[in-house]
């Protein structure tokens, strides 16, 4: 119902100079008028003039002052309220009377917007949202406090609503980060009570035990083969159980895992998992925590982790056999120690096998072979196992067949260096070892089938001059050239035909196989590690060269080229895989690969192939035929991929792998735990109130101590012709008076 | 080393079942020879023809190292030429060849990794005189470079046989790019032979061993504490 009010006030204020000075001019005026009254004859005449002179004074005083008149009419306000409807990721676990959180929300919103049939209702981006639409659960977290905080200072869309309602669960990580902010909040709305909070909670449906990983630490850095620890952090809420499972993995297998008794009462757990780096470059973490079988979680979503972690590479382990000291060990030796990378352990077998009984073997140093130490405890520290010149099958080794293949195919490597001994052992043919040389494992009669003992100098191939070994920019430019002066090399191991997928990279000029030239370097990959084979035990020859030194050191960059593809060392790669993040959340990844030297800009033809963690058969390949490929790929979900980009050039594929992980912001759904007691603290501080979601209806919202203004009249009455009349008539009269009267 | 005994045994016991190894390397060149170089290109006294010789036996019968049972005689200045990287210098008088021209030969032949072995037999008047030419020679090699005393705890004694110093007599040497590529045994008069031979045929061994594996001996005894400093082992 519409009221009005009516209030005078003055145009020109008496308090200020020009009032005063107004004041002041109308007080001599009237003074003055006073003492001519008084000097006119007659006492009639007197009181006619002093009514008229009073007059003229009344009506310069409004024309001075300017009176105004004021006339406001209002109505009651009509709140604005403001319904803030979660639609973060918590709202889609699941509570009691409905499937989900959200469900209950959308109820509860339609019940606010029959009793409010005025309210905005926004999401948690300010954004208007219809009361009756399904609530969306996309958003990783909920940034309720932002939100409020902003409202509550600067208002939305420039205004401060006068009241808002809040559903939701009431779950805001910030407000963990931040409890300054909280009391600074808390205390403005218990100033301004305005807006008034509201809650419609949500959160007391979302009950029952659940197992979380709610963080896993590890150092940002870890080192190649070198033993380092992850803590994995399990928080726990009503729980009921004896114990827990925790598994850590890397790189997509779940590796490890401990079983964890709980204590009553204890919430947070710590595991801590230690594990060795078995590549360098990105690594990919994984925790994962599962309750005993019968207790039934509310919230799978937080029961994985996954990180990402950078293996650098440290120092390469290199493990160097040597069937006997000869001048093809000790220079091979010598270029290993060279390169201050590897850090070398050997082990040369020093005495004759009739000799152990000797007298003289007394006083040795000799120490014995600590073939279990080696090929059992040790074997995957190592990142290189030499094997030079070595009899297969002795020390025992027979028997570690299987580890050592193993260990090749998980990403190890070995050299095997031709000589004498090398094609020895009768086993060979029959064992797993086989599978370390690239080649057929010869049939071998007579003395005479296993070697060419003449002298040659090697030739390299086409496969060869593409070869990362041999196409490193560190090799001689002119390598014909370098091998045509350096000395020829003598005696050659005599091998089968190479296997289907070895690369040979030099070869006999005379002798050769039933398929070809005689092999004499040759590499392969086995299974995701790699081998090669030197079939000659004079390579140092090419080192040892005093009659014309070798300025470009072929054979210390040969070996060092053979140590750095053979650990995959990416700086030998003739490209790079570079993988560039999603630009936005949903939007492809682009795979390119840059090549180490332009030069090589060749289209060749290049395989990608993405494997999801878990997946056992692998994906097909995308090939593309092309000179720095740019592949686009869109995950299909999140998780852990590995992408696989190969080379396939003209007798070599090149290959690189890298792991991706693919996360959402994992947000709230690590610990759903509400933060009910935070809000009810801001809801009490501004007045207003926390309900159920099922007695909304019988929400009170007080209404407003407020009215809205509808209209304003403004008038200045003595700001008139008629004023001015009556000022002319009463001065008109005065005059008649003093000229008919006066002196 | 006594208590290592049961395993080489039981190692030696496992080669000789899967026969006998024929110890050579695929190339002639590839066997280990006993180079010995004449400083004045006299030929050599029978005596040190006869001591290499059997230190060649030794090595034939004890070591796993194919050795070629001749011996090859170079003058200096074809040690280029000789294509081995170790070559044995005996002296029994001081050689009429210029110090510098000696080292000028072996620069390229050190800095490529060879190693030489000078073994002073000179009788007691000239012996100082040689082993004065000797050093002039090491010092003529490069600025700085000079023979100093090898220290007993150097890998040379051990490489292959527990040498103790005094057995064998004070070596000498110039380390090059981290190694002893010059040793210098100063006093082995020929006609002390016949009573310290056994241990002087153990040096050579040794020198031989040590120029074919370097400090590999330094890094094997320490294996386990190698392994354990470097964190390959799980405590």
């Amino acid at each position: 119902m519409e009221t009005s009010t009516t209030l005078w006030n003055l145009g020109l204020d008496p308090a200020t100079p020009l009032g005063l000075l107004g004041v002041l001019l109308l007080a001599a005026l009237a003074g003055l008028g006073a003492w001519n009254v008084a000097r006119l004859a007659g006492r009639r005449t007197r009181w006619a003039a002093g009514l008229l002179h009073a007059g003229v004074v009344l009506l310069l005083a409004s024309a001075v002052l300017d009176p105004v008149r004021t006339t406001r009419a209002e109505i009651p306000r009509e709140p604005e309220t403001l319904v803030l409807v979660d639609d973060s990721a918590s709202m889609g676990l699941p509570c009691r009377s409905t499937s989900t959180r959200a469900e209950a929300a959308e109820e509860a919103a339609s019940a606010l917007a029959r009793k409010l049939p005025s309210a905005r209702f926004v999401d948690l981006d300010g954004a208007p949202i219809s009361p009756s639409a399904p609530v969306p659960t996309r958003r990783p977290r909920s940034p309720l406090l932002d939100r409020l905080e902003a409202w509550v200072t600067n208002g939305i869309d420039g205004r401060i609503p006068d009241r808002v309602v809040l559903v939701s669960d009431l779950q805001d990580q910030g407000s963990r980060l931040a409890p300054e902010r909280l009391e600074r909040l808390a205390h403005l709305l218990a100033a301004r009570r305005r807006p008034v909070v509201y809650a419609i909670d949500l959160s007391d449906r979302a009950s029952g035990p659940d197992a979380a990983v709610s963080d896993l630490r590890f150092d940002a850095v870890a080192f190649y083969r070198n033993v380092t620890s992850a803590v994995v952090e399990v928080t726990l809420r009503e729980v009921d159980a004896p114990s827990m499972h925790v598994e850590f993995g890397t790189d997509g297998a779940w590796s490890q895992s401990q079983e964890v008794p709980l204590v009553a009462g204890q919430t947070r757990y710590e595991v801590r998992f230690r594990y060795r780096p078995d590549q360098s470059g990105p690594m990919v973490l994984g925790a994962r925590v599962s309750l005993p079988a019968g207790v039934r979680e509310t919230n799978a979503a937080n029961n994985v982790r996954l990180a990402e972690q950078r293996v650098l590479r440290d120092r390469l382990r290199v493990l160097h056999l040597a069937g006997h000291p000869s001048w093809d060990v000790r220079f091979l030796r010598d270029a290993l120690k060279a390169d201050g990378t590897i850090d070398l352990i050997s082990f040369y077998v020093m005495v004759k096998p009739s000799a152990f009984f000797a007298e003289d073997l007394e006083d040795t140093v000799l120490i014995p072979f600590p073939t279990h130490t080696l090929f059992d405890e040790e074997l995957p520290g190592f990142d290189l196992l030499v094997f030079q010149n070595f009899r297969f099958g002795s020390f025992d080794t027979d028997q570690y067949a299987e580890r050592i293949v193993d260990y090749v195919k998980a990403g190890g490597a070995t050299l095997v260096v031709g000589g004498e001994l090398t094609f020895l052992a009768e086993m060979l043919p029959r064992s797993p070892l086989k599978e370390l040389f690239p080649v057929r494992i010869p049939d071998l009669k007579t003395w005479h089938d296993y070697f060419d003992l003449g002298e040659f100098r090697p030739r390299v191939t086409s496969a060869g001059l593409r070869h990362p070994i041999f196409a490193d920019g560190e090799m001689p430019a002119d390598l014909e050239g370098t091998l045509a002066r350096l000395p020829a090399l003598e005696g050659a191991n005599l091998q089968g035909c190479p296997a289907p997928s070895a690369t040979v990279l030099l070869e006999h000029p005379r002798a050769r196989t039933e398929c070809g030239p005689l092999p004499l370097l040759t590499t392969a990959d086995l299974g995701d590690g790699r081998v090669a084979l030197v079939g000659t035990d004079s390579l140092w020859r090419w080192a040892f060269v005093p009659a014309e030194p070798d300025p470009e050191h072929l054979h210390r960059t040969l070996v060092g080229n053979l140590v750095r593809w053979l650990t995959r060392d990416p700086t030998l790669s003739p490209f790079e895989l570079q993988i560039e993040p999603p630009a936005a959340t949903g939007a492809p990844i682009h795979v390119r690969a840059r090549l180490a030297r332009p030069s090589d800009g060749e289209p060749a033809t290049w395989a990608l192939r993405i494997t999801e963690w878990g997946q056992t058969e692998r994906a097909a390949p995308e090939v593309v035929r092309s000179a720095e490929p740019d592949f686009s790929w869109q995950p299909p979900r999140d998780g852990l991929y590995w992408l696989e980009l190969e080379k396939r050039d003209e007798g070599t594929h090149v290959r690189q792998t890298r792991p991706i992980l693919v996360q959402s912001d994992p947000g709230e759904l690590l610990e759903p735990s509400p933060l009910r007691d935070v809000l009810l603290h801001l809801v009490q501080a501004s007045g207003g109130s926390i309900t159920l979601p099922e007695r909304v209806e019988a929400l009170e919202l007080p209404a407003l101590d407020d009215r809205a203004v509808t209209r304003v009249e403004t008038s200045h009455p003595f700001s008139s012709a008629w004023v001015l009349a009556a000022l002319l008539a009463l001065l008109a009269g005065q005059w008649y008076l003093r000229s008919a009267h006066g002196h | 080393m006594r208590r290592a005994r049961p395993t080489l045994v039981v190692v030696a016991l496992a080669l000789l079942l899967v026969g006998p190894t024929p110890a050579r390397a695929i190339g002639p060149s590839s066997e280990v020879a006993f180079v010995l170089a004449s400083a004045d290109g006299q030929p050599l006294a029978a005596v040190w023809l006869r001591l290499f010789r059997e230190v060649a036996t030794s090595l034939s019968e004890v070591t796993s190292i194919p050795v070629r049972p001749d011996l090859r005689e170079v003058p200096m200045q074809a040690l280029a030429a000789a294509g081995v990287p170790l070559v044995v210098v005996p002296i029994d008088r001081v050689p009429a060849a210029d110090a510098s021209a000696i080292a000028q030969v072996l620069r390229p032949f050190l800095s490529t990794g060879g190693t030489v072995w000078f073994v002073n037999g000179a009788v007691w008047n000239t012996r100082d005189a040689v082993n004065e030419w000797v050093r002039r020679v090491v010092e003529a090699v490069r600025p700085r470079l000079a023979l100093t005393a090898v220290p007993a705890e150097a890998v040379v004694y051990r490489s292959f046989f527990n040498l103790k110093g005094a057995e064998v007599g004070q070596l000498e040497g110039a380390r090059i790019d981290g190694r002893w590529a010059i040793l210098h045994a100063p006093g082995w008069t020929a006609s002390e032979q016949r009573s310290v031979g056994g241990a002087r045929r153990r040096l050579a061994v040794n020198v031989v061993e040590y120029a074919l594996c370097g400090d590999y001996k330094d890094e094997q005894t320490h294996l386990d504490y190698l392994l354990k400093r470097r964190k390959w082992k799980l405590d």
